[in-house]
């Protein structure tokens, strides 16, 4: 199966230069957010926030379905005066 | 430094500056009110409590403003810049506690003093000189009308010391822009709630500080420990070591649309397609010179940015066009939300030339860019029209943002509209369920309808809409320090209330809440009590943080505010979003206000109960 996944602020770094964050992954059926993040190369405690299509969830054995939208941010924070 | 100073941590000294009289007097801090409110934010509000009646006219010559230093500002402490702007607010009628970092805050301390008491109004442009004890009130007719840059450059060649820090008003504020903010160090603001308003009021230009003394502390040797102590844990938080550092708060453009939470064009979507293009991934991989620390940080979250090459001259401008060629700083994440998505702007140089713009006439860019917002919504449904506007204010327009920076500082055509702030804006042209803030004061960049909790703090926020007040952004997005469903209800009457009186008290030690994403009162408190020398208990500071909460409370009762005023507009509690990760949501503050005020031990209606007050020590 494909997903897609958006990786966001320093993970970008995990895709070629000029992706933006974005690529099509090719996944064995079943595999979960645990497996994809491992794919990925991305230290689990980097994986802050987890969001599969729009829904934040921290069940990382979750399974992905086929075309799936995955994003993926490290820990950040903001807001200021 | 004061003969009288006997405190430690604090410096003991009270300036008060009578702009009416011109009288200047010194004289000893309150000590029991200082143990009590610890300083900043609290032991301002508690001083404008005790000496002013809350219902006055917020720019006129009996409101008084009151600049705020915490006992930690000044020292080496990890973000111990702040300091507050305590005042009632031109834009909301409320008090307000208006937060800006640099080195403005540490060199008054340096100079001797806790807070400076400004009252009354003077009789032409004036702006004071401090230089350790002698304080001077001087002349500023010349400085009137200069932009923030203009005038720091000039007000330094004058006083002839190069390294004084200034804090001033620009345009917005001698025009009484209703959201005009104050400056230090250029880029840095006391943002919220139109304190530089208040500051035009008054006829004050400026306050220009140079100080040569210290901050004095009871016990170095356990303060030394303490703050090591703090700052290595500050090294191994990813956020405050990593994350704020390499991309700013602009990081959060990204995070919050995402999740369905980036507020865009008058909060009728809350998805912004053009995200990635003012983000602050996109900002750092294009415009970003370097990131920039305040005063004894070890952050660094500020960003300095440029327009190279033709970006530069993309725009025009007719204010200091030398200094668009080269670099300024920000745009903040809230900036970059209220300019762009708000108004529907994705073009990133665009932002941070108004964000200059914002920066360098003194005004808010938040309120200003969420009150043109507002305006291109009126225009787009047809309220108001290019002949009331002069300029298409459509959703998207970069050229209509930039201009129109100009016009509301200078109240020069349908600025002068904006100037007064979308809810006033709003009311006056007819349709009020355009504005989107709470007291007056317009919302933050978080949407409420998509994060619950966010709600009931704009609702509860004591100086209107706010996102510095209980930033519940960190659990139920961010997940620090653990993740919450930002799409429940429950649980965060508890959280608001928690990050509400937690805020409160790093607001009146001095230092910056950034730490709180790496670091707890906990670790604050060695240091702060190392400072004083008042061995403060963790559930006194936590204490101490509601006693400030509910005194901005009962101060805003007598202003005239009651529990109706704490609620959301129409489009949030009504209008299900309708598109994205959170379609169909709406704000349920009807299932948080009540458990909030049963939290807070207050009455039904909202009102604080005399229980409450009596536990407090509030009356």
């Amino acid at each position: 199966m494909q997903v897609n996944i958006k990786l966001f602020a320093n993970l970008r770094k995990k895709l070629p230069k000029g992706s933006m964050g974005k690529a099509t992954l090719d996944l064995t059926d079943q595999a979960t957010i645990n497996d994809l993040i491992h794919q990925l190369d991305i230290p689990l405690d980097l994986a802050q926030m987890v969001l599969v299509n729009g829904e934040q969830t921290r069940e990382f054995g979750q399974a992905l379905t086929d075309g799936d939208q995955v994003s993926i941010f490290p820990p950040v924070a903001g807001g200021s005066e | 430094m004061s003969a009288t100073n006997t405190m430690h941590g604090w410096t003991g000294t009270v300036l008060r500056v009578n702009l009416t009289s011109g009288n200047i007097t010194k004289e000893p801090l309150n000590a029991e009110w200082a143990r009590d409110y610890v300083g900043g934010r609290g032991l301002g509000v508690k001083y404008l409590y005790e000496e002013m009646d809350p219902s006055v006219d917020p720019l006129s010559p009996e409101n008084k403003m009151i600049f705020a230093t915490g006992p930690l500002t000044g020292t080496n402490a990890s973000c111990g810049s702040r300091y507050m702007v305590v005042t009632k607010g031109a834009l909301t009628n409320a008090v307000t506690t208006s937060n800006s970092g640099g080195f403005w805050g540490p060199e008054m301390k340096f100079a001797g003093y806790d807070m400076i008491i400004l009252e009354g109004k003077a009789a032409q442009p004036s702006y004071l000189w401090i230089y350790d004890d002698r304080v001077e009130l001087r002349d500023a007719t010349h400085l009137w009308g200069k932009t923030v840059w203009q005038t720091e450059e000039a007000l330094r060649a004058e006083i002839g010391v190069p390294d004084s820090i200034i804090a001033s008003i620009g345009p917005a504020g001698e025009n009484l822009v209703r959201f005009a903010c104050i400056m230090n160090d250029l880029h840095r603001a006391a943002g919220r709630s139109g304190v530089g308003a208040v500051m035009g009021s008054k006829n004050l230009k400026a306050i220009a500080l140079r100080g040569t003394g210290g901050v004095s502390l009871a016990d170095p040797q356990a303060y030394m420990e303490g703050q090591w102590a703090m700052k290595e844990k500050l090294r191994q938080s990813p956020v405050t070591a990593e994350g704020l550092p390499m991309y700013g708060t602009e990081v959060l453009v990204n995070v919050i649309n995402e999740h369905g939470a980036l507020p865009t064009r008058n909060h009728q979507q809350t998805v912004f397609d053009e995200a990635e293009n003012i983000s602050g991934e996109t900002l750092t991989e294009t415009r970003l010179v370097a990131n920039k620390a305040c005063f004894s940080c070890t952050i660094a979250c500020g960003r300095v940015s440029t327009l190279p090459g033709e970006a530069s001259s993309k725009y025009s401008v007719t204010t200091n066009p030398q200094n668009w060629k080269i670099a300024g700083e920000g745009p903040e994440y809230e900036a970059a939300w209220a300019m762009g998505s708000e108004c529907g702007v994705g073009d990133l140089d665009a932002l941070i030339k108004a964000n200059w713009l914002c920066n360098d006439l003194g005004m808010d860019s938040i309120s200003f860019g969420a009150s043109v917002a507002a305006a291109m919504e009126l225009f787009e449904k047809g309220v108001v029209g290019q002949n009331e506007t002069e300029i298409p204010l459509e959703f998207g327009s970069a050229e209509a943002l930039i201009a129109m920076a100009e016009k509301t500082a200078y109240r020069q055509g349908f600025g002068d509209a904006l100037a007064e702030g979308s809810k006033r804006m709003t009311e006056t042209l007819g349709r009020p369920e355009f504005f989107m803030g709470v007291r007056g004061q317009e919302f933050a960049a978080y949407e409420a309808r998509a994060i619950q909790g966010m709600g009931l703090g704009y609702a509860t926020s004591n100086r209107g809409a706010c996102h510095l007040k209980a930033y519940t952004v960190a659990a139920e997005i961010l997940g620090l320090p653990r993740q919450m469903d930002p799409r429940a209800t429950e649980e965060k009457a508890e959280i608001t209330k928690v990050f509400q009186d937690a805020t409160s008290t790093v607001d009146a030690t001095g230092l910056c809440q950034f730490l709180t994403f790496g670091v707890g009162l906990e670790e604050m408190l060695p240091q702060l009590s190392a400072a004083t020398g008042v061995a403060y208990t963790l559930e006194e500071l936590v204490h101490i943080g509601e006693r400030i909460w509910n005194l901005e409370r009962l101060w805003n009762e007598r202003a005239g505010f009651t529990g109706k005023d704490d609620t959301l507009p129409k489009r949030i509690l009504e209008e299900p979003i309708p598109s994205g990760p959170a379609k169909g949501e709406v704000n349920r503050l009807g299932e948080m206000l009540p458990e909030y005020y049963e939290l807070r031990g207050w009455e039904k209606d909202g009102k604080i109960s005399e229980a409450k007050k009596k536990e407090l020590g509030l009356e």
